[in-house]
């Protein structure tokens, strides 16, 4: 197995000086920026097949029937953005581009550092408000549920979005939400004990129970989350034969998804505890 | 309005550019002119027209004019039909981006209750 983890030697100085900025602590990993082959294969095959078509049309134009000049007008108005968006990617993709080469997501104890086109941003784990989460079935040796693609929004109003077309997201991705998971954990379960309710999305934590669009499951039925993937992924509540229970929703649509399972069992296990 | 997000703007516009490709070449077929083998007729000319097997036919002016008026509407139709169809799936990427944004934001405020007790 080969891991693209490299050492915390040779850390560009806007990236230390965004770091301590942010009091990240010691850097731990980084992560290289990818080249999108699925986005480059996409837009290239697209780009191939039109220009195809468009190209016979064209020449059965010029050769045949003048008036399949419309047909290949169109082709060739589907084939340019294809054909546009493509060679976009590539020049832009750490492939191509020698500045594109430099990106990175540096991980570091207490949060992390993404040197990118835009600029050099440094986020805390603890600073994450909202983490919306799409994930993906991964069959390489990671496992098997895996965030793809990323949102954030910070306290300070600052919004994120990271891709499996920036960095190997079936690493940093299950990284990054562990992290905000366990770093919210405390101040969701510190607002919960207050007697509040704590909502994520269209599910929201009661004293008693989970409650979904006004549906109310009750603690004594919930045995634990589940999160199944179709086409999309979506999170359930089950009891404990892990028959579904209550709600199923949308986990890529979901606030801070992984947090709420973090909640649930973290409820559960006090009164499983609490119940002996 | 929550806006949407730049993707959703960039899938919507580039819907938008075919549709209005569609409209343009629905505009540039529209014109009333009589045409032989791609070429415009005058009233006064006489087109030939050779079938597969060698048979020779004659149309003249008028017949063709009748004809093609015929067919006109159709392709008309059928190009501003999709290229309408491409501007609506525009507007509908449009709209229910905007809905998930909202949605977005409000799970968004809600969070910020509890992270700012904690």
């Amino acid at each position: 197995m080969t891991l693209l983890v490299e050492s915390a030697l040779g850390l560009a100085p806007d990236v230390t000086v965004a770091a301590s900025m942010r009091n990240l602590g010691e850097h731990r990993e980084s992560y290289p920026a990818v080249t999108p082959k699925p986005l480059m294969l996409a837009s290239g095959m697209f780009a191939v097949l039109f220009g195809v078509l468009a190209g016979g049309a064209t020449w059965g134009a010029i050769v045949g029937d003048p008036a399949v000049w419309i047909a290949a007008t169109i082709l060739w108005a589907i084939t340019a953005p294809c054909l546009l968006g493509f060679l976009w990617v590539l020049l832009r993709s750490p492939a191509v581009s020698r500045r594109a080469r430099q990106f990175r997501v540096h991980v570091f104890e207490h949060g992390w550092v993404w040197a990118r086109r835009s600029g050099t941003e440094a986020y805390r784990w603890d600073e994450v408000q909202a983490l919306f989460a799409n994930l993906a079935v991964f069959t390489a040796e990671v496992g098997s549920r895996t965030p793809y693609g990323i949102r954030i929004a910070a306290v300070d109003g600052r919004r994120m979005e990271i891709w499996q077309v920036h960095v190997d997201m079936a690493r940093f991705g299950r990284l990054l939400t562990a992290r905000v998971a366990q770093a919210q954990l405390p101040k969701a379960m510190a607002y919960f004990d207050k007697g509040n309710p704590v909502t994520f999305g269209d599910l929201t934590v009661t004293d008693d129970g989970v409650a979904f669009q006004g549906i109310l499951t009750p603690w004594s039925e919930i045995g634990g989350v589940e999160i199944d993937h179709t086409d999309q992924s979506y999170l359930s509540l089950v009891d404990r034969q892990y028959r579904r229970r209550g709600a199923r929703v949308n986990f890529g649509l979901m606030a801070n998804g992984y947090t709420f399972v973090l909640m649930v069992e973290a409820i559960l296990t006090k009164l499983r505890g609490v119940g002996q | 309005m929550a806006k949407p997000k730049a993707g959703v703007v960039v899938g919507a516009s580039v819907l938008a550019m075919i549709g209005v490709v569609f409209f343009v070449v629905a505009a540039f077929s529209s014109g009333g002119e009589v045409t032989c083998d791609g070429k415009t007729m005058r009233p006064s000319d006489v087109c030939l027209e050779v079938a597969k097997d060698g048979r020779k036919t004659y149309h003249n002016f008028a017949e063709l004019k009748a004809e093609q008026d015929a067919r006109r509407p159709v392709l008309l139709g059928a190009l501003g039909g999709i290229g309408g169809l491409f501007v609506l799936a525009a507007g509908g990427f449009l709209v229910a981006g905007s809905r998930e944004n909202k949605k977005d934001q409000a799970q968004i405020e809600a969070a910020a209750a509890w992270m700012r007790a904690g």
